[in-house]
């Protein structure tokens, strides 16, 4: 086979598929939570056991956060330095994160129902939330109507600054306005972990600990398959300008 | 519906949440795989038009 023509930043691999070390502590944290938060930690002496969606619902909103604050990171260093590597990471982590949010905003609901009697209630943490992961569909939006991937990379990249802006409001509006959403059992004022007993922080931990290593891993792959997609654009971009290509 | 209820329905829809963004990865690589079949093709015979379908943008 002969050697194709490659653009020489785009010879290197991409090196990023997700050790299989880190995919088999993935499933195993995550059953290991699964198993603890339904058959090891209390029920909920008030709530019942709809409470234990709490160790899914929490360790959600808190990836979330850590994939929105890369997103952040990301496009701002996109935005100083223009290299499409911080472009690729701004786009991963944005997909990664959105799906996050989306289990946030699924899960709430299903907690919310027996607890508060209603499925939604549009108070500022709930709102928030929700205008947060309206901002980062349509920030997923622009990437897929495409257009010159410059311009759509810059566009997204100030879209991701202007999303990160609502996580200070999502996480202080239950201090901020008077909601339904209760205050922060974790980070709470008293210190971390301060507002649960040991037998909860310590499931609650291990489902952090599951969701932060599912996001790793989706997080790496995702990266990868835009990485060898771009790449395969710009080969498919130089074979198109060769000498005798038909247009 | 009574309490477990509700936790199952929030477990079942985080889970499908999962599955789904995780299908829909496989379907992406899996397109991008008979992409660059086709490229490889299309570079091994020196035709331009071998390709096929360009892709109009990203994964998304």
């Amino acid at each position: 086979m002969s050697r194709s023509p490659q653009p020489a930043s785009e010879s290197r691999g991409t090196g990023l598929a997700p050790p299989p070390s880190l995919l088999a502590l993935t499933v195993v944290a995550t059953l290991a939570t699964l198993y603890a938060a339904l058959l090891v930690a209390p029920a909920d002496r008030i709530q019942g056991d709809v409470q234990r969606l709490f160790y899914i619902h929490v360790p959600a909103a808190l990836t979330m956060y850590v994939a929105y604050i890369l997103v952040f990171l990301a496009s701002l260093v996109y935005l100083l330095r223009r290299q499409a590597r911080w472009d690729e990471v701004g786009a991963a982590a944005a997909e990664v994160g959105t799906l996050f949010a989306s289990i946030v905003l699924l899960t709430g609901p299903m907690w919310a129902r027996p607890i508060w009697g209603t499925w939604w209630t549009w108070d500022a943490r709930l709102t928030s939330t929700f205008i947060l992961w309206l901002i980062f569909v349509a920030y997923l939006m622009l990437r897929a109507t495409g257009g010159h991937p410059e311009q759509v990379a810059r566009y997204c990249a100030v879209l991701g600054i202007i999303g990160f802006l609502d996580l200070p409001i999502i996480h202080y509006s239950v201090q901020w306005w008077r909601t339904l959403h209760p205050e922060p059992v974790l980070m709470t004022r008293g210190g971390l972990g301060g507002g649960l007993p040991s037998s909860m922080l310590a499931v609650l931990a291990l489902g952090l600990l599951a969701s932060l290593l599912l996001f790793a891993s989706l997080f790496l792959l995702r990266l990868r398959l835009e990485r060898v997609d771009r790449r395969a654009m710009a080969l498919r971009r130089l074979l198109d300008e060769r000498p005798g290509s038909i247009p | 519906m009574n309490q477990l209820m509700y936790l199952a329905g929030g477990l079942l829809l985080a889970w499908a949440a999962v599955f789904g963004y995780l299908w829909s990865l496989a379907r992406r690589a899996r397109s991008l795989q008979r992409q660059l079949e086709a490229l490889s093709n299309q570079i091994d015979k020196g035709d331009p038009g071998a390709a096929g379908e360009s892709p109009a943008n990203g994964t998304g």
